[in-house]
């Protein structure tokens, strides 16, 4: 019954999504199982087929944009609790850094996959992601990086936590084109990922955990 | 042997060329840039810039942080930028003159990673492998001026672009032109350290021996440091390379067009500052401007596209008359 919601999700046909969705908000489809087994569950192939190299980023983020489509409509039905979530990832490049292709790439892919994200943005320092924490009741924190110089504000992060007595209930995951898993484990992260999808994944398995 | 005299106005070409765009194709790239500057204006992310900018002339919104520039500003700008340029080295013979389309050949940064070649294997960069680049470019004929080439990942963030100064100022004759400056107050130690070798700041700004490259941010947006850099070496008439690094299909349109209109603007807006801080203050039009691959979201800078923008991006210098700096070819 999803199949074609999630065949137009891969296709990125946005005017398609809505019309499915529409037929079966008209015919009382329950809205959470629309949004888990028609769009998450295209985002998911999507996902599959983008690690596979057989899709590219504009079709990924002409998907994402179709999927979103699709969840808006759905959205207004279901209350706060209703409203499914893989968890709440906050996530933003480090202070001193600008840059956010990547990072940006990173969040779109992982609402996409049911996780609720907070973008930071740029330039956040240590102090900000920690405080978010606590206001946005976050599961895990994933900070990017493109400069050597500013990687250390990951580290700041990570002791932070610490500090604040935090370190094991919030997750800290690192990626960017100076980091490795040697860096990650350097400084205590949780994991590091290559790629956007290698991240996603990792978001879900630090879940189950 | 038969006499064969010299011919009378005989035109020749020099070198070679690949003639890319014809001068309507580059005005109308100037006069898209004059519009988008004026209309959308640029994010500038620092209170001096806004205020060297409304002395100037320009429309500030200081709300937002955008700079709209008139166009009368822009070619006034382009005027009274140096058309000719000295990049100067410790003696005579290894400075650099730039100018028009004269090739000159430069390292380039920032490598992070380094192939040991004793062990064979990649390992994160550190001053002394920095202070080799600069050896090594030192003893190469074909290299012209000395771009900082590789980070050194073993130095204290706070001192890092310092100690890069140090090691490659230690070992090379030729002109050094920075890549990583990271804050204002290490700008100020930067050109410092250069008057100091020179024996004072005249003798620097006479024979400037270094010049720093400072980015901004496509699309449209020049942060902090950047102003602050361009303001720093404008103010000393030492060289600064506005070098913009736009990605088509990233943060530009994913046409070669679009994507030198916005370089264009970026870099104009640097130009601009420069000499709204102090006329005839030495810039570089710069370029690292390349295609964005779609596929592994990544900025290849050996793309065929990046070469045709380089060209693109070294006529839109030769039209504005200004040293031009363009990297990946």
């Amino acid at each position: 019954m999803y199949k074609s919601l999630i065949q137009s999700v891969v296709a990125g046909d946005e005017n398609q999504v809505k019309s499915i969705v529409e037929g079966m908000v008209a015919s009382n489809v329950n809205a959470l199982e629309i949004i888990q087994q028609g769009l998450v569950a295209g985002m998911d192939v999507v996902g599959v087929r983008f690690k596979a190299g057989d899709m590219f980023v504009p079709e990924v983020l002409m998907a994402a944009q179709a999927m979103k489509a699709g969840v808006n409509i759905v959205k207004p039905l279901l209350t706060a609790t209703d409203m499914p979530s893989e968890g709440t990832i906050l996530i933003g490049t480090v202070k001193g850094d600008l840059h956010d292709i990547g990072k940006n790439l990173l969040a779109m892919m992982l609402e996409s996959a049911g996780f609720n994200v907070v973008n930071m943005g740029v330039d956040v320092d240590a102090e900000k992601f920690v405080a978010a924490v606590a206001e946005n009741n976050a599961d895990i924190i994933a900070m990017s990086a493109l400069l050597t110089t500013t990687m250390p504000g990951m580290r700041d992060c990570v002791e932070l936590l610490k500090e604040k007595g935090l370190q094991g209930k919030v997750k800290v995951i690192i990626g960017g084109a100076p980091i490795s898993q040697e860096y990650a484990d350097d400084i205590g992260a949780d994991g590091f990922a290559q790629d956007a999808a290698r991240a996603v994944e990792l978001c879900k398995k630090l879940m189950k955990a | 042997m038969t006499i064969r005299n010299k011919k009378a106005n005989y035109l020749r070409k020099d070198g070679f060329s690949v003639s890319m765009y014809t001068d309507e194709e580059l005005m109308s790239i100037h006069l898209a840039s004059v519009e988008v500057l004026w209309f959308e204006g640029v994010h500038i992310g620092s209170k001096e810039a806004w205020d060297i900018f409304e002395d100037g002339g320009a429309i500030v919104d200081r709300s937002e942080g955008i700079v709209r520039i008139p166009q009368y500003m822009i070619e006034e700008a382009i005027k009274s930028a140096p058309s000719t340029l000295i990049l100067a080295g410790r003696n005579r013979d290894r400075d650099v003159v730039l100018d028009r389309s004269r090739v000159n050949f430069t390292t380039f940064g920032a490598g992070v990673n380094w192939l040991d070649l004793d062990t064979g294997n990649i390992r994160n960069t550190s001053k002394a492998d920095l202070a080799t680049t600069a050896l090594l470019a030192d003893y190469l004929d074909g290299v012209d001026v000395y771009s900082h080439s590789v980070t050194a990942r073993d130095m204290p963030n706070s001192s890092v672009d310092l100690n890069e100064a140090e090691a490659f100022l230690s070992n090379t004759t030729k002109h050094c032109m920075h890549i990583d400056l990271t804050c204002r107050e290490n700008v100020k130690k930067y050109i410092e350290m250069g008057a100091t070798i020179q024996g004072g700041m005249d003798e620097l700004r006479k024979y400037p021996i270094i010049s720093a490259l400072t980015c901004p941010q496509s699309p449209l947006n020049l942060h902090h440091e950047c102003c602050d850099i361009i303001i720093e070496f404008a103010r000393n008439g030492i060289p600064v390379n506005v070098l913009s690094m736009a990605m088509s299909g990233a943060t530009t349109p994913v046409t070669i067009a679009g994507t030198l209109v916005v370089h264009n603007c970026e870099v104009l807006a640097g130009v601009v500052l420069a000499q709204l801080t102090s006329k005839g203050a030495p810039v570089i039009y710069g370029s690292s401007t390349t295609s964005f691959d779609l596929k592994t979201a990544t900025a290849p800078v050996g793309s065929p596209e990046m070469g045709i923008l380089n060209a693109g991006v070294a006529a839109l210098a030769q039209y504005y008359n200004l040293p031009s700096y363009v990297g990946g070819t």
